[in-house]
């Protein structure tokens, strides 16, 4: 009887959300209603990729793998499917280690040539052993907010070609972007936009 | 006589053992063989977040400090790293929980217990401040919730190393991690109320449950098969 007014309450609870237009997003904990129908995938990755913090992970409607051209209809659940923990922050500490906790003084002096910086990082839950050494000279010689996006762009493509775990080349364009606003004193580029700027690049 | 295998003998699992174990200890309805199952050991730098007390092979030296506690569990320990090698370890009818930190073990595991026909697998792991409990299960050679390969394209196609494919070099190459030990309890305790909730409130409605320790929040998302 329990069960039945359960049933029941989800499907009163489905219909209202049909009936006006709803999206339920989820990512990890988050979760989201929102008229979002007629939006496709790609955009609605757009909009909540900073807000819910999503990565280049997966998306599921309904539970079933999709693409990001696919446009939602109301009732639908879409889910950008958070990874799997695997060992605390290795990854992004032994990345960004310096270039997290340098001052932004520092910083600077690296921007005009004075010292060069190197990302690496070699986490085993990612790409073991395949330690990975990215200059990126550019991005720390260009005092531009514009000369940044370029440089951020061009790292990116090697995302796009799958030169790169997508994972870490993730966690590089975070810890650039948390240097630029180290820099520049706010956040410039959002990383969706440097995605969409490198697959442009790459076509 | 119901089987428990419990892999990874670390930071989650250390977290989980002694109340899961309490809990098997004071049912009456069945009597419990709990096996765990790692290949490494603990060292003075695990202290911060894993219970030992005397270093040596973290299954060994767990077992022997459990079996003192719960007299009406049987213990038994495998010194060995799980793969696709040694899966026959894991058995028809087990219910296992399986804490490590690599994607590569989760696939060999989540692969071979779907060979099987009845199985409870329960896998959490977890980054700094957030983590997930994957629940798989499958009765009678039908499929309750789907594998996580089915959802996890990092366990799908892992990228890293199972340890024991690891030379001692690449194993000492291991960075540390900066894991805090509030996040491995709630692992832990997630993946303890996903067996409590199995024996409590059948398997309807299981999948997966992701956690948030600065968001102080749970979601769970059902993974119908």
């Amino acid at each position: 009887m329990e069960k039945e007014r359960e049933n029941s309450g989800e499907k009163q609870e489905g219909a209202a959300a049909s009936s006006q237009g709803l999206v339920t997003i989820t990512h990890g904990v988050h979760k989201l209603t929102l008229n979002l129908s007629k939006k496709t995938v790609g955009q609605v990755r757009e909009q909540l990729t900073d807000p819910l913090n999503i990565g280049n992970v997966d998306a599921y409607i309904n539970g079933e793998p999709t693409k990001e051209d696919v446009v939602l209809k109301a009732g639908d659940h879409l889910e950008f499917i958070k990874l799997s923990g695997t060992k605390g922050e290795d990854f992004k500490s032994a990345l960004g280690e310096l270039r997290m906790t340098k001052s932004r003084k520092e910083l600077l002096e690296a921007i005009e040539g004075k010292e060069k910086v190197t990302l690496t990082s070699g986490d085993h839950s990612l790409a073991f052993l395949s330690t990975l050494k990215l200059e990126l000279p550019k991005i720390f010689l260009s005092a531009s907010k514009e000369a940044y996006e370029e440089a951020l762009a061009e790292v990116s493509i090697l995302l796009v070609l799958g030169v790169l775990n997508p994972m870490a080349l993730q966690y590089i364009l975070q810890s650039v972007q948390r240097m630029q606003k180290k820099i520049f004193n706010e956040f410039t580029t959002p990383l969706s936009k440097v995605q969409n700027m490198a697959r442009s690049k790459s076509e | 006589m119901k089987q428990i295998k419990v892999i990874g003998i670390g930071g989650i699992g250390t977290a989980l053992l002694p109340f899961l174990c309490r809990y098997l200890n004071y049912r009456e309805e069945e009597v419990y063989i709990v096996t765990l199952i790692d290949g490494d050991t603990f060292e003075t730098s695990n202290k911060p977040r894993q219970s030992f007390k005397e270093l040596g092979n973290k299954a060994e030296v767990t077992k022997e400090a459990l079996e003192k506690d719960f007299e009406y569990v049987a213990f038994k320990h495998i010194p060995k790293y799980f793969s696709k090698d040694n899966a026959e370890m894991i058995k028809e009818g087990d219910v296992v929980f399986l804490g490590v930190d690599n994607h590569k073990t989760r696939k060999e595991v989540s692969d071979h217990c779907q060979t099987l026909d009845n199985i409870v697998l329960i896998s959490g792991g977890n980054e700094l401040t957030d983590g997930n409990v994957y629940v798989y299960i499958k009765k009678g050679g039908k499929e309750i919730t789907a594998p996580m390969t089915k959802y996890h394209r990092e366990i799908r196609e892992p990228q890293d190393k199972n340890p024991k494919e690891l030379s001692c070099a690449e194993k000492a190459a291991l960075p540390s991690g900066k894991q805090v030990l509030v996040t491995n309890m709630g692992v832990a305790w997630l993946m303890f109320v996903a067996l409590w909730l199995l024996d409590e409130k059948g398997d309807e409605g299981f999948g997966e449950f992701y956690l948030d320790i600065v968001e102080g929040a749970v979601n769970k998302i059902e993974r119908n098969a």
